[in-house]
């Protein structure tokens, strides 16, 4: 596959890599994977706020270590996630590393003759923590969770049905369009040979998405035209409703009810 | 444009989260009018196009690409209450299932991309159809981007979480944006363009009844 209309098939391969490893792990038996979906929702939730609150850079490392207990108990490979929440937190840690100079404070060190403060240090830490932390929990919640369960999740925390439904017709037809797009491009590829200027990528690429666009159209046409052979009614739904509420699902909440709490507490006591 | 968790203020998500409810609830409330309870599903076979359509690699000069955002060319085609629902469900399900953004952060997501990009794009394509239909395109894509980079900036800027004030945020995002938007207003012409020479019918403002997709909008 060559040319950068080509590098498109890697980009999808790559989406669709990440979506069927996520889902594999969901089906694996671990402490998150047993949970009822809306609360796995609500707790990694409710963890994503604690994170977000606090101030303080041992608070912020004990959600990072209440993740990787959650993972240990989820049989989520610590090394894996690390992989797929480490690349945001350090670009974060990019953009605010100009703070470790910019803030007041006392010097830490001297590098340069630029005065490096204990306050911009210590602001660069709890920032990436902090954004690490909240990507790894999302990570965690994607990984454990299957995307079918927490469309039913979000049905019954009462999210407006039609929503509910647009987005789980969404995902439904996703793999479909992805095929659809790849054949499109392995197709246009096929009949180009040497390398494309911009003017004719942009050419090619332009087709390809107008042609895309159209099936697309093309396509919610002919669902539409099935649904009303069938009689007009919603197409059938493929998620289950949740799982019944026990005590460890109970626990879970609590857990996560009590951290965000304690880190509100952190924060504001003077 | 995805904002993680940690860049905003848990008071700033909260607004994000409330703009951006109201207005999805606005967006339900007016396609359950259009297309009724039976057809809005529908919604979701565009939603997932336009979302498959994001993986397309767009040439750009010194050998790189650059990807279609969308919201703008969604608010063009299906107009901006069924357009704000098909975004929502694309940035939905980038949170959900690919872990782009935050969960707390995805209030501010939606707003940015769902919410902001689609109505912009919408405004700017009708202010300026009248003037030259694919240069609308142009400008809406553009200037829907740029206005969400904006909104972005406005709320990290605000937030005490990231040592930035707006004064820095602003410019950053909005210069930034204002340069790689020209690439979104070039790609939303350019699918525009072709669509509305193969199927001149799908196109907003051409048919009867202002909407696009004759089946999703009918």
């Amino acid at each position: 596959m060559s040319g950068v209309l080509g590098r498109s098939v890697e980009t999808i391969t790559g989406a669709l890599r990440a979506l069927f490893a996520a889902e594999q792990l969901a089906t694996a038996d671990g402490f998150l994977q047993r949970r009822d979906p809306r609360v796995s929702l609500c707790a990694i939730t409710a963890l994503a706020l604690g994170v977000v609150l606090t101030r303080t850079l041992g608070v912020a490392l004990c959600f990072a270590a209440l993740t990787a207990g959650l993972a240990r108990l989820s049989a989520v490979p610590l090394r894996r996630l690390l992989a797929r929440s480490a690349v945001v937190p350090l670009v974060s840690a990019l953009v605010v590393l100009p703070q470790a100079i910019l803030l007041p404070g006392d010097a830490l060190v001297r590098l340069f003759g630029v005065t490096v403060t204990e306050a911009g240090v210590a602001y660069v830490l709890l920032f990436t923590v902090r954004v690490g932390v909240g990507v790894a929990l999302l990570s965690l919640l994607v990984l454990t969770t299957p995307f079918s369960a927490l469309v039913a999740a979000l049905r019954e925390l009462r999210v407006p049905v039609p929503l509910v439904w647009v987005v789980a017709v969404t995902y439904r037809y996703l793999f479909l369009f992805f095929d659809e797009l790849q054949r499109l491009v392995l197709a246009r590829n096929s009949r180009t040979t040497g390398e494309t200027g911009l003017r004719d990528g942009w050419r090619d690429a332009r087709r390809i998405a107008g042609t895309f666009v159209l099936r697309t159209l093309d396509r919610g046409e002919r669902v539409g035209r099935g649904m009303r052979a069938r009689g007009g009614s919603r197409p059938p739904s493929p998620y289950g409703r949740s799982r019944r509420v026990g005590v460890a699902d109970y626990a879970l909440l609590a857990l996560a009810a009590v951290a965000v709490v304690v880190s509100g507490v952190i924060r504001w006591t003077p | 444009m995805h904002i993680p968790d940690g860049f905003l203020d848990p008071w700033v998500a909260g607004l994000f989260w409330l703009g951006s409810g109201a207005a999805i609830g606005l967006a339900v409330r007016r396609a359950r009018d259009e297309l009724g309870d039976e057809r809005t599903p529908l919604l979701g076979v565009v939603a997932a196009g336009v979302f498959a359509a994001q993986m397309l690699n767009w040439p750009i000069p010194g050998g790189t690409s650059a990807h279609f955002v969308g919201g703008a060319f969604a608010g063009v085609l299906l107009g901006p209450s069924l357009g704000v629902l098909a975004m929502t469900a694309v940035v939905t399900i980038q949170a959900l299932v690919f872990g782009d953004g935050g969960i707390i952060a995805l209030g501010a997501n939606l707003f940015a991309m769902a919410v902001v990009d689609v109505f912009v794009g919408y405004a700017l394509f009708r202010a300026c159809r009248g003037v030259h239909e694919t240069g609308a395109a142009f400008v809406a894509g553009w200037g829907a981007i740029t206005v969400s980079a904006l909104v972005v900036g406005l709320g990290v800027g605000f937030s005490s979480a990231f040592a930035y004030a707006v004064g820095t945020t602003v410019p950053i995002m909005v210069v930034g944006h204002a340069l790689l938007g020209l690439v979104e207003g070039a790609i939303t012409a350019a699918v525009y363009g072709y669509v509305a020479d193969a199927r001149p019918d799908l196109v907003l403002g051409r048919s009867a009844d202002e909407v696009a997709a004759p089946e999703v909008g009918a």
